[in-house]
């Protein structure tokens, strides 16, 4: 397993690691960024900035084809201009991404893999670091897979440039928060298809981990109606700061799960809200699990639905990643991440009281040699 | 299995067998008026969850093949029956070979550096042929992919051709799965994308499929041939077009069936003729407008049968039939006088309403003398008010002082009772939504709803048979009507999650709610049984449609509402709905929003609205003032 031993700091922790790494001299940061309404958009840039890290920016300036709303557009500018005072405005490039629409299939991923392909080199940096606060979860994993693939490419004969993953996370707020309308149809995140409509491999059974978390009916729905799987391991956070949490997710979605789904409750699997890395390691081996079970009968191909935090989302892709490019003993199974993208978003409820726990995961680079 | 109206039988997690034992053969009414069904290219249309996968799934040779070997079952014999008379099957076996390909968002992704389709082609012509040689290892009895090798299929190719003239099952698969794996190697690169080679200049499986000569290992393969292409919706633009125009103008010996969901419709075609007439292809079915007016009864039929089948799979629940546990009527319990009291209520307010006029003497005298039961009766004497409330309306404009005779009454009242009962339910808050017509009604000729709904009143059913100490009795109206609503409210809270536009429709569908209780509850009860619709002219839906999008800005919002409603089913179009010398386009709401909003589930009243208003009702929803001059009622 590529991330056993890892790197993560959270709370303290952060603030901790940071301050020392962003003031090393030869350090020089990307940043790539949301440019978004989200409260939370700039905490971890803030933080970085004021270790004393040199950055540019790439902000991702998301068109979703709907108008937006007063309120977004003057919290979207309220970010741009803290943004612009924080680094300065000749330090950022705004990148134009489209968001796919309902029957434009896997755009979105798409249109953010080549406008990240097509934004500059990355090999004038020392570190790269994405900052998925305020990204949609498409746009979010999207960016994470295909800077870890773009890197770890460029490492081969180029310098090795370390990636780093950051969010200001609150998992209550965003229950909490309203959440938008969703895409007619399921779309995976490109490189990941799982190879789900092959015909040639058709006969070849499906599992499923959907990784849940709280009001995902309508999405479970629609991807297992897209999916078909033979086999289903619901993952639910587990152990969580709020303790009933998993067991408030299985209630909410039992008739879904049970009746409809016929789940086996021996499938369902745990992951640490936590700790993406953790969640990481339980997803991989329940995949590895399948795979090694099955690879006398012709394989099987696993499918991941990243429906909880980003956090936990970003652990999910991880597993992915690792099953399709790390070191695995024996044949590799097809590997898909499936998803039902968000449409348009309602006004966001502001709350000054909440409190966002700032989390680093380091993806690559320096740690691993 | 506890509650198997939650199984959605399309599902692959089904077996076949589950499956066939699900069937509901009424499934096969909307192409028993085709002369010959598997010739020619068949459209089926819906929204989600109308039931078009079942149907395409159904013929293949394996559910085909457990129709005719499970025909003794009762519950498959029907199934066997309809299939028979169609000519699928008969004694000896599958009398078709049908091969599925099911199109996803990945073609898509392949039109993005597939100009001229030539890609889009090479992969369909590489499922094609393997769907086929599934389909005939399927039919022979023999297991995919292992026994490939007792294939051989030859077809004379024009030059050029891509699929080889004459190859085994094992070649065969190896030629198209070459051109899969090319193609995922491509999309699941997460770096720059190698450029696809090959690309094919003709759909060569289309007529390889029709014309070649198959052998499985017991000989010549002589059926009949159909493709059946599933979700269509999920291709590119230029591709759907492509592989219409290809399949329409191949005219291949082989029926073709299309499956696809409203949604892949532009707005042109769901606001015109093209979604709901046929006129370019052979056959277009669309499933709702297909079980609607004359064929609701075959819907309601079609809706019993997947009801018993359901019900029958359950644990605890074998033997008994679903419908005889569904009250058809309303109970009331010993001493209950509120329908009485209420009759008793009626008869004082009309008293002193006409108070002094002798007019309508002989009408209350006839309601007073109903001896009918208690329900009935304050029936009556709603109706009798209604129309009492039209006639002084009318009478005082008109200065009319005649008595109304008795019989008058009686004939008048069979026109608004429907309406009188739904009014006196409503104030009474007694149960509207219940009985077997109501639950077919309810489902709006979708099958996904009617499961759902059917599902939530077997919940209940179910607890009652099998507990312990359970008494079997049928679920009553109050329940029936309280779980119908239960579900009605879920699905509105859902609404704005499930449709990309939710926020705009849910405004949209509020007001239009709004407005069709107002009207159905006026006084005279005007249109029966109910307002449950809007209309549009037809030169505003010319507008919407075909008007260039740079004049129609301000309605660009409007329309792509209006389409995403349609394509969800949840407002369902009827084209030249004539009245007054006019024509209009008419959208009655899907009827779990009927319920939602308290309206009747008969189909009928609408009412003309200007593009003006349905705009306001889009942004400003349930307070959206109405425009001051009433818009004529049709």
């Amino acid at each position: 397993m590529r991330w056993d031993p890892y790197i993560f700091r959270q709370g303290e922790d952060f603030d901790a690691f940071w301050k020392k790494y962003a003031n090393e001299p030869t350090r020089r940061f990307l940043f790539v960024l949301g440019r978004g309404y989200d409260p939370r958009a700039l905490s971890v840039l803030d933080k970085i900035v004021g270790f004393g890290g040199e950055v540019d920016i790439w902000l991702l300036a998301f068109d979703n084809g709907f108008q937006d709303s007063e309120l977004r557009i003057q919290l979207t500018l309220e970010n741009v201009k803290k943004l612009e005072a924080l680094v300065g405005e000749s330090k950022i490039h705004e990148i134009e991404v489209s968001l796919g629409r309902s029957g434009q299939g896997n755009a979105t991923s798409r249109n953010v893999r080549q406008a990240l392909r097509t934004s500059g080199s990355l090999d004038g940096y020392t570190d790269v670091v994405v900052d998925i606060s305020a990204m949609p979860r498409m746009v979010a994993l999207t960016a994470v897979a295909s800077l870890l693939h773009e890197l770890d490419k460029m490492s081969v004969d180029g310098p090795d440039v370390n990636l780093h993953v950051t969010t200001a996370e609150s998992v209550s707020a965003d229950i909490g928060a309203a959440q938008g309308t969703l895409r007619d149809d399921v779309t995976n995140l490109i490189g990941f298809t799982g190879q789900l409509d092959s015909e040639s491999t058709d006969q070849i059974p499906r599992v499923w981990f959907p990784v849940l978390g709280e009001q995902q009916g309508i999405r479970l729905s629609r991807i297992r109606d897209k999916l078909n799987p033979d086999e289903i391991c619901p993952v639910i956070p587990f152990p969580t700061r709020e303790p009933r949490r998993g067991d408030e997710i299985i209630r909410e979605h039992r008739q879904l799960l049970f009746e409809e789904f016929q789940v086996e409750p021996g499938n369902i699997l745990r992951a640490s809200e936590y700790n993406p890395f953790e969640a990481y390691k339980q997803i991989f081996a329940a995949m590895d699990r399948y795979r090694r079970a099955l690879s006398e009968l012709g394989g099987c191909k696993a499918f991941v639905s990243p429906l909880s935090s980003k956090l936990l989302s970003v652990g999910a892709l991880l597993a992915c990643y690792d099953h399709k490019y790390g070191t695995i003993a024996g044949d590799r199974m097809s590997v898909g991440v499936l998803y039902v993208e968000t449409a348009d978003y309602s006004d966001p409820v502001i709350d000054s009281d909440t409190e966002y726990q700032l989390s680093s995961m380091w993806l690559r680079g320096d740690w691993e040699r | 299995m506890r509650n198997p109206f939650r199984i959605r039988a399309s599902q692959r997690s089904v077996s076949d067998e589950q499956f066939v034992r699900l069937f509901g053969p009424g499934a096969l009414d909307v192409v028993d008026d085709k002369e010959d069904p598997f010739s020619g290219l068949v459209f089926f249309r819906s929204a989600p969850g109308g039931g078009k996968t079942t149907l395409l799934r159904m013929m293949l040779p394996r559910p085909l093949e457990l129709a005719v070997s499970l025909r003794e079952d009762q519950q498959v014999k029907p199934t066997f029956d309809v299939l028979n008379n169609l000519g699928a099957v008969d004694e000896n076996g599958a009398k078709l070979l049908g091969a599925m390909i099911s199109f996803s968002t990945e073609y898509q992704d392949l039109a993005q550096f597939d100009r001229g389709n030539g890609l889009f082609r090479s992969l369909l012509d590489s499922r094609i042929v393997i769907a086929t040689l599934r389909s005939l290892l399927d039919q022979s009895g023999r297991l995919y992919p292992d026994d490939l090798n007792t294939l051989r299929v030859t077809w004379e190719p024009e030059s050029g051709a891509t699929v080889p003239a004459s190859a085994s099952g094992t070649e065969l698969f190896e030629w198209a799965s070459e051109i899969e794996r090319n193609f995922y190697d491509t999309m699941d690169d997460l770096g720059e994308p190698d450029e696809l080679q090959g690309g094919h200049t003709r759909l060569d499986s289309l007529k390889w499929f029709a014309r070649a000569r198959m052998y499985d290992g017991r000989g010549e393969v002589r059926s009949r041939r159909i493709l059946l292409f599933d979700e269509l919706q999920f291709l590119d633009n230029t591709q759907r077009k492509s592989l219409i125009n290809l399949v329409t103008n191949a005219r291949e010996p082989c029926g073709i069936w299309i499956a696809e969901r409203l949604d892949a419709m532009s707005h042109q075609d769901l606001l015109t003729e093209g979604a709901l007439e046929k006129r370019d292809y052979d056959s277009v079915i669309q499933l709702e407008t297909q079980w609607s007016g004359k064929r609701s009864s075959g819907f309601t039929r079609f809706a019993e049968q997947i009801a018993n089948l359901r019900a029958s799979k359950a644990d605890g629940f074998e033997g008994r039939e679903f419908f005889p546990l569904v009250a058809n009527e309303e109970e009331l319990a010993e001493g209950d006088n509120r329908y009485g009291e209420k009759s008793s209520e009626i008869e004082t307010r009309l008293v002193q309403k006409t108070a002094g006029d002798s007019r309508y003497e002989e009408w209350i005298a006839a309601a007073r003398k109903d001896r009918k039961d208690a329900i009935s009766s304050a029936i009556k004497w709603r109706s009798t008010e209604i129309l009492i409330e039209r006639d002084l309306r009318r009478s005082q404009a008109s200065f009319a002082f005649d008595i109304l005779p008795a019989d008058e009454l009686d004939e008048k009242e069979k026109v608004v009772s429907r309406a009188a009962e739904h009014f006196l339910r409503t104030e009474m808050e007694t149960p509207l939504y219940f009985g077997k017509d109501t639950l077919a009604a309810v489902a709006s000729s979708n099958i996904d709803q009617y499961l759902e709904i059917a599902g939530a009143l077997f919940e209940e059913i179910s607890a009652k048979i099998t507990g312990p100490r359970s008494i079997p009795r049928s679920l009553s109206a109050e329940r029936q009507d309280a779980i119908i609503r239960e579900v009605a409210e879920l699905r509105w809270e859902g609404l704005v999650r499930r449709l990309p536009q939710g926020y705009d429709a849910k405004r949209f569908l509020e007001a239009l709610g709004k407005y069709c209780r107002d009207q159905t509850f006026r006084p005279t009860a005007p249109y029966m049984p109910g307002v449950t619709g809007f209309a549009i002219s037809m030169q505003d839906r010319n507008t919407l449609a075909n008007e260039d999008e740079r004049k129609i800005k301000h309605f660009l919002q409007l329309r792509n509402v209006v389409t995403s409603l349609v394509a969800h089913n949840l407002i369902t179009p009827h084209l030249d709905r004539k009245a007054k010398g006019k024509s209009y386009m008419v959208f009655y709401l899907n009827r779990l929003l009927c319920v939602k909003f308290g309206l009747p589930l008969g189909y009928g009243g609408w009412r003309e609205q200007s593009l003006g208003t349905l705009h306001r009702w889009m942004e400003l929803g349930d307070i959206g003032e109405q425009s001051e001059r009433e818009p004529k009622l049709v």
